[in-house]
């Protein structure tokens, strides 16, 4: 760590070194562009030259470099959120001149920004032919969270956050062409694929984003874009704006979760259900067995009181203290909390002219809304950028570092009885059943073991997992120039992450008392030793992940005779990636001495209480992974006349992709398009057009999956695991398929950018056609093979839609309002599938988890059902539809329904989705707020499970209003309780129509309210006071049972923060 | 930060390696450290060991079916909907898309055939010695096992009248995934496990003392055991000779412990081979129990009635006598089984001397010290009655009842129907129910187009 802030220190000391001479060449003309009231530098200025015809675009650094040639020159500075500048050039430069344009800001505040960045190059936006979403720095700081990507959610078209996948973070770009392969966008940081967790990007250090969405834009990726790209740019100085200070601060708070939200059976109606099982002699053998498995606090009343152990009076009264408790609300009372997260950020900026220089630093820190768990995150970066030799050589160093921690210490409450206490009414923690039967467990310090019994309260951070994470990228780039137009980049980065997990197991913990106990034994005389010393336990994992890029490019940027604008890039990258984790266990540990105990290994010993012979658990391992890669690329354009624009790109990989042959591990992936400026044209005159662009492009996009392999892949395993033989042994997790492909999506992008009535509507529409080939995914094949599914190439698929955007300035005085409305249309389907799934491969999917199963001319993710017939009037059983009847033979439905005889209802993903954000501001008071929507998908919805419920398992909230008399098939399609436990009944139910929901939902996703004061004293340029709250409300759906049907089990909880921003 | 720059420095001395010299080698690293594609005899003989992963099982389905055990009305309600449906005789070939057991035999099978393709490859590379050859051994007897399971699951009971005409098992020779097999009728499976077997012989070292990998003795006591079931019973007789001329040393009982949690040791002197049951919640659910009428038929002097059996708390006695030694249900290969193989043989062939002397030999090693008294005098069919319950009551748990039911039904003065009462009702398997064959699952029948099994359709 020292070493760190020491290296930090000393780039701190360049920066008051770093200013060079600044000389100037005849006829180039230098300069930069500010924003006249704030004196920010402005990249994406159009700059124009007539009558030469020159056209460049101010940098990020807000600069501008123009060769011109001799002769009086009319530069015009234009922007669409700022009126133009005209500056006339008399021919010929005065001795140091440095151009400083300021612009003011028109009326309407459109802060789109005209330059996109690939990763490889920035380009002006009237020059790509691509798709890309850009997010300018006002939008990325527009919510408040402690993650970069959640910064995208609703603001950007074509992107969608799945909720039916447990990852918070699962995203897709215009749908998901892909199930098994990697399935999730590349995320690029300043230029480079980011290696480690996004966690580790402080959102405060984050200049821009641009999302890649088809080939045009992303095919300079290759073999991983095909789930599209997220390039992240940090912030940077620009040269010459002298010394920036901000700071910003903020607080965020969120409800306690609400635990109630997935609805459960009532309490009394369980222990009743209990009562009920154990009048049929459920328990029975389970009760009387010598393996003391656990039964519930029921149960064990009930028996004592059939044993004559305690009286029907307190009988009665613990079953009504059953009856009157509920987990949830002592998890409530007792475990949880309301979230809070801090979060501050400091960043200053230095630049001259041939020197510029960054330092951020940011702190985290989050307390989660489970009692125990928290985390803090420590940021520090610094970035430096020097031109040397009249400017013809530029140097840049960067270093970013990132402290994280974690400790997660809240005791867990899952499996527990549903009417387990914590506390009692005192507040004292209570023990709760757990592990073996309470008998035996009460009994336990009587027979010489320690105390066995697990008191949640008392767990709460006792054997906290400590997790830390040192997360380090040095960048360096050298650029030279080597003719006019041609330079020369080489850029190299070093990533590494340190890791460390420990949990230290405390003698007094649940942990560890549990497992001495477990492996205690007992001789034939009643004596007891201890296989595993009564002591701590402690356990520790070490990880190294580094990786390696290396980048060499040429770039090449001319107009040639005025017209012909010429750009491209060609290049090679060379990636190694490795890691390596080692991890132990210590017994015996003692955390004041760090003595540490040996234990017996090899004995089987007879477990407790069950006499299960087992060995101790043994934790050492070591684990490796390499990624490898080689790549070549190029990409080219050509604009003629700022209309006509051609663009062509290239890109070929190579990967240590395991067991595909050599020559199968090279994928040429390509793309190219075109551009139309129409309104350049002479005869275009149409009023109310101010400007209007029409794009086409095509090309592949490549997609991989590290865990297929041509040939049978296993892992080897040391004889420890192999119970009785002691052998070692060798596992097949994915049989080979030597006829295995890597995913190609193609992609056709068309697309219009427009600004009409004097830029106060502006938008982009486009439509695409993405194809996805040679899908790999899991297919079922017959069990005799060996396996029961197989990972290979099986399915093309093809998604087609569209995304629009529109923002309009519809009020653009002192008040101003200012609306941005965006909507994502897709239609996915399977366009060819030669295997056959079975039909649980189709109702797996909708839960909130599985994946879904191709069906030709349906989407992959697709919401299936078994046919439903409502509720048998006189038995309440749910009826399904066997051959063309209704039956009630579960088996033979199950087992005749084929797939193309399953209900498909749609979509199991919103096939329409977009926001509808509206800010406002008068005079220093902004707000802004954000309606999303989504549309047009279906949901599996969880139902009461009959068999696991009369298996003694708690159930849904659905049992309330089952079916009881004949005519309540009238009211609900919810069955009545059937008379013996039958598995088949439960799977038709739970897999049939009754339990699909639409999803469509528009929610209040997110208010902003700020209040800007521009500061009178000179130090200080302005401040901001923000509140945002985040997750506000669901306005509307279309479901009427479920709560929330993009959050069935639990819903996000609603979060309000305040923050305060200031610039000096 | 100086291994940082050690780091980078290592970075640039590698990557321009790789610029220099192609990226050939830099492209052949493998991604993990502990993948692998298995080619060394080791790594091969390492697929045939992995034991938790379903290898050397034997299939507890056949088991569930038998009068091995008898179940307490709350016992069943703590199984699973397949246990149930098995102890009833109600096979519900809808209930299982994929046959799990079905699955884990044939996954043997393909991770026997890959150890065969992968031994050949190695042979033609020049590699051989005595590794080589008994992996190649281990593979070969491995498959016959697993197709031996098959057969006493999946396909009727055999028949040498009727055998290429009924319905046999897939008989897979590659390990490709492209290519589907459909059933073979049941002569050509028969067939085709013996001659495994009889390869596998000239590969197999003549005995394993670890027990933990097959043998020569192995593989003659399941060829004994494929004759038997064949009726070949002068092969069955010849092919058990064999394996006690490898090893017939029997435990003494005496010597054992009825107290001890598991009576018998681990990898013991009677165990020749020792394979496993199948996991399942059957067998550590409470309320199962040894079958009352067979637990009566022990006399008390017999040492097995304390070294098998355990009193529990639900009224029915625990089977403790695993030859695993642990918790493990041993479907292996015994000594005691080849004894009285080799008796039922004799007797069959008429040489009932001789068939006496052989279960003497065994018995008095069950009895309390001088208390067992010779066979003397039974006549021919008094003695086939003695042997095969004796076989019962020697042989009870070790998955081979259900394969005597199969085979016995044959004979009319052997036949028997099984009942079951649960929950006040009466189940019954008849000697001669399509029951005997399990159902082939789903995915069997929708993916590759199997016949399902007569009864199920």
């Amino acid at each position: 760590m020292k070493l760190y802030l020491y290296k930090i220190g000393i780039a701190g000391l360049l920066l008051l070194l770093a200013f060079s001479t600044y000389a100037q060449n005849t006829y180039t003309l230098k300069g930069k562009v500010v924003d006249a009231e704030t004196g920010e530098t402005l990249p994406g200025i159009m700059i124009q030259v007539a009558p030469a015809g020159i056209s460049q675009v101010s940098t990020d650094q807000g600069e501008f470099e123009l060769k011109l040639p001799a002769g009086e020159q009319v530069l015009t500075f234009s922007h669409l959120s700022y009126t133009d500048v005209v500056w006339k050039w008399n021919g010929e430069n005065q001795e140091g001149e440095y151009l400083e344009i300021a612009m003011n800001a028109s009326e309407q505040e459109l802060a789109e920004v005209q330059v996109v960045s690939t990763g490889y190059q920035k380009l002006p936006k009237e020059r790509v032919t691509g798709s890309f979403v850009q997010l300018d720095n006002k939008l990325v700081n527009r919510s408040v969270t402690t993650d970069v990507l959640q910064r995208l959610e609703n603001v950007t078209p074509g992107l969608i956050f799945n909720k039916d996948k447990s990852d918070a973070n699962s995203i897709s770009i215009r749908g998901t062409s892909t199930i098994f392969a990697e399935s999730e966008p590349l995320i690029i940081i300043d230029n480079f694929p980011y290696d480690g967790s996004i966690d580790n990007i402080n959102p405060n250090d984050v200049g821009s984003i641009t999302v890649l969405k088809d080939a045009a834009a992303a095919s300079i990726w290759g073999a991983r874009a095909g789930n599209g790209v997220i390039v992240i740019t940090t912030k940077s100085a620009a040269y010459g704006q002298g010394l920036r200070v901000s700071f910003n601060a903020n607080v965020t708070v969120s409800e306690k979760p609400d635990l109630f939200h997935n609805p459960k059976m009532s309490i009394p109606d369980f222990v009743d259900v209990e009562e009920q099982l154990f009048d049929q002699g459920f328990y029975r053998s389970r009760y009387n067995s010598t393996r003391n498995p656990i039964v519930s606090p029921v149960v064990e009343t009930l028996y004592a009181l059939e044993n004559g152990q305690i009286s029907t009076a307190e009988a009665e009264q613990q079953l009504q203290g059953f009856r009157s408790t509920d987990l949830r609300s002592e998890v409530s009372a007792y475990l949880i909390r309301p979230a809070v997260n801090q979060q501050y950020s400091l960043n200053i900026t230095g630049a001259g002219k041939a020197s510029n220089h960054t330092f951020g630093m940011g702190y985290d820190n989050n307390l989660a809304s489970e009692i125990g768990n928290e985390r803090s995150r420590l940021t520090l970066n610094n970035v430096n950028n020097w031109k040397f030799l009249k400017d013809k050589l530029s140097v840049m160093a960067g270093i970013y570092l990132s402290l994280q921690t974690n400790e997660d210490g809240a005791p867990g409450t899952a499996g527990l009885d549903p009417y387990s206490g914590l506390a009692d009414d005192a507040g004292n923690p209570l023990p709760v059943y757990s592990t073996w039967s309470n008998r035996y467990i009460r009994a336990a310090p009587e027979n010489g073991f320690l105390d066995w019994r697990y008191i949640p309260l008392k767990e709460i951070g006792l054997d906290p997992q400590r997790s830390n994470s040192q997360d380090l990228r040095l960048n360096a780039r050298i650029g030279y120039e080597l003719f006019q137009d041609l330079s020369a980049e080489l850029s190299y980065q070093y990533w590494q992450n340190q890791g460390k997990i420990t949990q230290l197991f405390p003698l007094e913990s649940f942990y560890t008392r549990n497992l001495i106990n477990t492996y205690t034994q007992v001789d034939e005389f009643g004596g007891m030793s201890y296989p595993i010393p009564k002591a701590d336990i402690w356990d520790a994992s070490y990880s190294t992940a580094k990786s390696h890029t290396v980048r060499g490019m040429l770039s090449f940027d001319r107009v040639f005779q005025g017209r012909h604008a010429v750009n491209a890039i060609a290049g090679f990258e060379v990636r190694d990636f490795g890691s390596e984790t080692q991890g132990s266990r210590s017994y015996g540990y003692s955390e004041e001495t760090g003595l540490v105990e040996p234990v017996d290994y090899l004995t089987r010993w007879k477990k407790a209480p069950d006499r299960f012979p087992a060995n101790i658990p043994y934790l050492d391992s070591f684990e490796g992974v390499t990624d490898r890669y080689v790549s070549a690329y190029m990409n080219a354009g050509y604009t003629l006349d700022q209309k006509y624009s051609v663009t062509a790109s290239i890109r070929r990989d190579a990967s240590n992709l395991f067991g595909v042959s050599t020559n199968q591990k090279f994928v040429p992936l390509w793309s190219a398009g075109l551009g139309y400026t129409l309104s350049e044209e002479s005869f275009f005159d149409v009023g109310w057009i101010d400007f209007i662009r029409l794009r086409a492009s095509y090309g592949y996009n490549g997609n991989t999956d590290k865990r297929v392999a041509a040939l049978p892949s296993g892992r080897l395993f040391s004889g420890a695991g192999n119970y009785f033989t002691y052998l070692p042994y060798t596992v097949i997790d994915l049989p080979g398929n030597p006829e295995l492909r890597w995913e190609r999506i193609q992609i056709t992008n068309l697309g219009v950018d427009f600004n009409l009535f004097e830029d106060r509507v502006s938008g982009t529409f486009e439509w695409y056609s993405k194809s996805g080939q040679d899908i790999i995914g899991d297919y079922s094949v017959p069990s005799s093979l060996g396996f029961s599914s197989v990972r290979g190439n099986y399915a093309n698929t093809i998604t087609r839609g569209f995304d629009f955007s529109v923002n309009v300035g519809i009020i653009r005085k002192i008040f101003q309002w200012n609306t941005v409305f965006f909507v994502s249309h897709l239609n996915e389907r399977v366009s060819k599938y030669e295997g056959r799934g079975l039909v649980s491969s189709y109702l797996n999917y909708g839960l909130g988890s599985g994946s879904g199963f191709p069906f030709e001319g349906r989407p992959l993710q697709g919401i299936y059902s078994y046919d439903w017939a409502g509720l048998d009037p006189q038995t309440g059983a749910p009826v399904g539809i066997l051959e063309g009847q209704r039956s009630t033979d579960y088996s033979a439905i199950i087992g005749q329904t084929g797939p193309e005889d399953l209900i498909y209802h749609g979509s199991g993903r919103p096939t329409w989705f977009g926001a509808l954000r509206n800010d406002l501001q008068y005079r220093n008071f902004s707000l802004s707020v954000n309606l999303s929507y989504r549309l047009g998908y279906y949901t599996r919805r969880s139902g009461i499970d009959y068999y696991s419920l009369m298996g003694g398992e708690f159930g849904h909230g659905d049992y309330e209003n089952r079916w009881m008399n004949p005519g309540d098939e009238l009211r609900t399609d919810i069955p009545a309780m059937p008379e013996s436990r039958d598995s088949q009944q439960s799977s038709f139910y739970l897999k049939s129509s009754a339990l699909i929901e639409r999803g469509d939902n528009l929610r209040l996703q997110d208010i902003r309210l700020s209040y800007s004061l521009k500061s009178s004293k000179q130090w200080l340029n302005n401040t901001e006071f923000y509140s945002y709250m985040n997750n506000v409300a669901i306005l509307w759906k279309k479901s009427k049972v479920l709560a929330d049907p993009d959050y069935a089990a639990s819903r996000p909880s609603r979060s309000f923060a305040l923050g305060l921003r200031m610039n000096f | 930060m100086n291994h940082i720059i050690k780091n980078i420095q290592r970075g640039f001395v590698m990557l321009s390696g790789v610029l220099l010299l192609g990226c050939e080698g830099f492209l052949d690293e493998k991604p993990s450290k502990n993948q692998v594609i298995p080619t060394t005899v080791s790594e091969l003989e390492g697929l045939l060991n992995a034991n938790g992963f379903g290898m050397n099982r034997d299939p507890t389905l056949g088991h569930l079916a038998t009068d091995d055990f008898e179940i307490t009305d709350g016992g069943f309600m703590q199984l699973s909907q397949l246990e149930r449906n098995s102890c009833t005789w109600e096979y519900d070939p809808f209930l299982e898309e994929v046959s799990s057991e079905w699955a884990t035999v044939y996954r043997q099978v393909y991770y026997a055939n890959l150890v065969l393709e992968g031994l050949e490859e190695l042979e033609q590379t020049g590699e051989d010695g005595i590794e080589l050859s008994h992996a190649k051994g281990f593979a070969l007897f491995v498959k016959a096992q697993a197709y031996y399971f098959l057969l006493q699951s999946y396909t009727v009971p055999y028949d040498s009248e009727t055998a290429s005409s009924l319905l046999g098992i897939p008989l897979r020779n590659s390990s490709d995934i492209n290519i589907l097999t459909k059933r073979s009728n049941l002569e050509e499976s028969f067939q085709e496990t013996e001659n495994l077997l009889l390869e596998s012989l000239n590969y197999l070292p003549e005995r394993d003392e670890s027990r933990k990998k097959p043998s020569q003795w192995a593989a003659h006591a399941l060829l004994s055991r494929i004759y038997l079931i064949n009726g070949a019973y002068q092969k069955s007789l010849a092919q058990a000779d064999l394996a006690l001329a490898l090893g017939d040393e029997l435990i003494n009982y005496n010597s054992l412990d009825s107290d001890a949690f598991y009576p018998f040791a681990e990898f013991g002197k009677e165990n020749i081979y020792n394979v496993v049951m199948t996991v399942r919640q059957f067998w550590t659910s409470p309320g199962i129990g040894v079958n009352e009428d067979l637990y009566k038929s022990y006399d008390s002097t017999d040492l097995r009635k304390t070294l098998f059996f355990n009193e529990s708390p639900d009224s029915v006695m625990l089977f403790k006598g695993d030859y695993t030694g642990n918790y493990e249900r041993f479907a292996g290969y015994g000594v005691d089984e080849l004894y009285l193989t080799k008796a039922e043989c004799l007797a069959r062939l008429g040489n009932e001397a001789e068939a006496g002397a052989v279960m003497d030999q065994l018995l008095s090693t069950r009895y309390k010290s001088g208390i067992y008294e010779p066979v003397e005098d039974l006549t021919e069919s008094a003695l086939l009655s003695f042997i095969l319950q004796e076989r019962r009551k020697q042989l009870v748990y070790r998955n081979i009842r259900w394969m005597d039911l199969r085979r016995l039904n044959r004979e009319p003065e052997f036949q028997t129907t099984l009942v079951r009462n649960i929950e006040g009702e009466s189940y019954r398997l008849e000697p001669d129910s399509y029951k005997y064959a399990f159902p082939i699952g789903l995915d069997e029948i929708k993916l590759n187009g199997l016949e399902q099994n007569q009864g199920y359709q």
